[in-house]
């Protein structure tokens, strides 16, 4: 658990200081602005940093294949994610025989995505399937302001504790 | 006159409120792991009694019991595929069920009242996986006795949500098993061992059948203040209800959680 714990407040920390960086960066250029347009131009910069932020939707489906990293109460979990969102996935997984509960974190070369998911499973044997949602709460890089709600599908090996998760859907960026 | 019929109808009424008293039935549980290692997978023994001094147990209708957070009930390697309630009605029972079925084993003491005798008899109990039961993880808890009665009954058990200190619970509901009209069979004792170390397995590997001791039930990473808290609440066919609760201590030098 403590393990568990601590492995998670690490990828918190990343993703801070991956915020921290954006967040400097995203300094450095206003500052930089505010130079060249001049004083009487920096009330604008709102506008400009809107104009930034402008939304972005990315619609599509993405496929994530996960091997059991360490065991316990919430399973640690990593894989390759395929499709829209090509990266890597680390899961915390809560596989309980009603709910399936789990937190994530998609590492994608412009930035990570986070979020967490619930869903239920259904049927019985070896290879219990499940659907379900997902939230997508927050990110770094070029997804620092990514947000939205997915549906998803997949499929949990009993025996090697493997998942497959599907995710269809859009989120703004 | 009028003081005598007080004192009449008074001890009449006591007389009255004992006799409930002492037939109402009572329950027993406890629970073990093996090994005790937290975060590791285990086997869970739940033993229940009932206790009905002086007079045979009245039949079950229901028996809940609820097992503690964490306990990791969906990871276990046990219970990987399902036996219909159809192969476990034929004569072979749960030796027709797949290898991979298998949840645990167990026994079972029932008595019934012959006369002024009471018999007992000593059933074994197999547990198995079932098809899903609306939309809820399922098992069969077949029992099957011979002497003095012979004796195969089907019981099925369900996994529901249940409040913290809780995991969940697995209600077992238990049909009215009469060995002559109208007489009913009491348990007197359900002693289950879920997840065993002995269960072999079978799985396909490149063509290959391989054999296999399925994972037992992981135990949490931490342990709960005052022990893992287990509960049982059974509902008897007159309507009675019995609750009781145990815990398992924690293994020594086990890291503790409030």
């Amino acid at each position: 658990m403590v393990s568990i714990s601590s492995s998670v407040r690490k990828w918190g920390e990343a993703r801070l200081s991956a915020r921290s960086r954006s967040a400097a960066a995203g300094a450095i250029a206003l500052v930089l602005s505010a130079m060249l347009v001049g004083t009487a131009m920096s009330a604008p910069t709102h506008a400009a940093e809107r104009a930034a932020h402008a939304t972005r939707t990315l619609d599509g489906a993405d496929n994530a294949t996960l091997h059991l990293v360490r065991p316990g109460e919430r399973l640690l979990e990593e894989g390759a994610v395929t499709g829209a969102l090509p990266g890597r996935m680390r899961a915390e997984l809560n596989i309980g025989p009603i709910y399936y509960k789990g937190r994530f974190t998609i590492d994608t070369r412009n930035g990570s995505i986070s979020g967490n998911g619930t869903a239920t499973p259904h049927g019985a044997g070896r290879y219990q399937s499940f659907a379900g949602w997902l939230n997508i709460t927050s990110g770094s890089g070029s997804y620092a302001h990514v947000h939205g709600r997915d549906t998803l599908y997949g499929v949990f090996d009993r025996r090697t504790y493997a998942v497959t998760i599907k995710t269809t859907g859009s989120l703004s960026y | 006159m009028r003081t005598c019929q007080i004192l009449t109808a008074l001890l009449a009424l006591l007389a009255c409120l004992s006799t409930t008293a002492r037939a109402d039935p009572s329950i027993r549980l406890r629970a073990t792991f093996t090994p005790e290692h937290l975060g590791r997978a285990a086997t869970v023994d739940l033993d229940i009694k009932v206790v009905a001094p002086g007079a045979l147990p009245p039949p079950l209708a229901e028996v809940s019991l609820r097992y503690p957070a964490g306990l990791g009930v969906a990871l276990s390697g046990v219970g990987i595929d399902t036996c219909p309630a159809q192969t476990l009605e034929s004569s072979a029972g749960p030796k027709a069920c797949p290898a991979d079925s298998l949840m645990g084993t167990g026994n079972a003491l029932t008595a019934l009242q012959v006369g002024p005798q009471i018999l007992h008899e000593k059933t074994t109990v197999t547990v198995v996986r079932a098809p899903e039961r609306n939309g809820h993880l399922a098992m069969f808890f077949y029992a099957a006795g011979d002497d003095p009665v012979i004796a195969r009954t089907l019981f099925i058990g369900e996994l529901l949500p249940a409040h913290r200190p809780f995991g969940g619970r697995i209600r077992i509901t238990i049909p009215p098993i009469t060995a002559l009209p109208g007489q009913y069979i009491g348990i007197q004792r359900l002693h289950l061992v879920l997840a065993p170390p002995w269960f072999t397995y079978y799985e396909r590997i490149r063509g290959k059948t391989i054999a296999y001791h399925p994972k037992g039930i992981p135990l949490p990473t931490s342990c709960p203040h005052g022990g893992f808290p287990f509960s049982a609440t059974a509902v008897f066919l007159n309507g009675l209800e019995a609750k009781t609760g145990t815990r398992v201590p924690c293994p020594m030098g086990a890291g503790r959680r409030e």
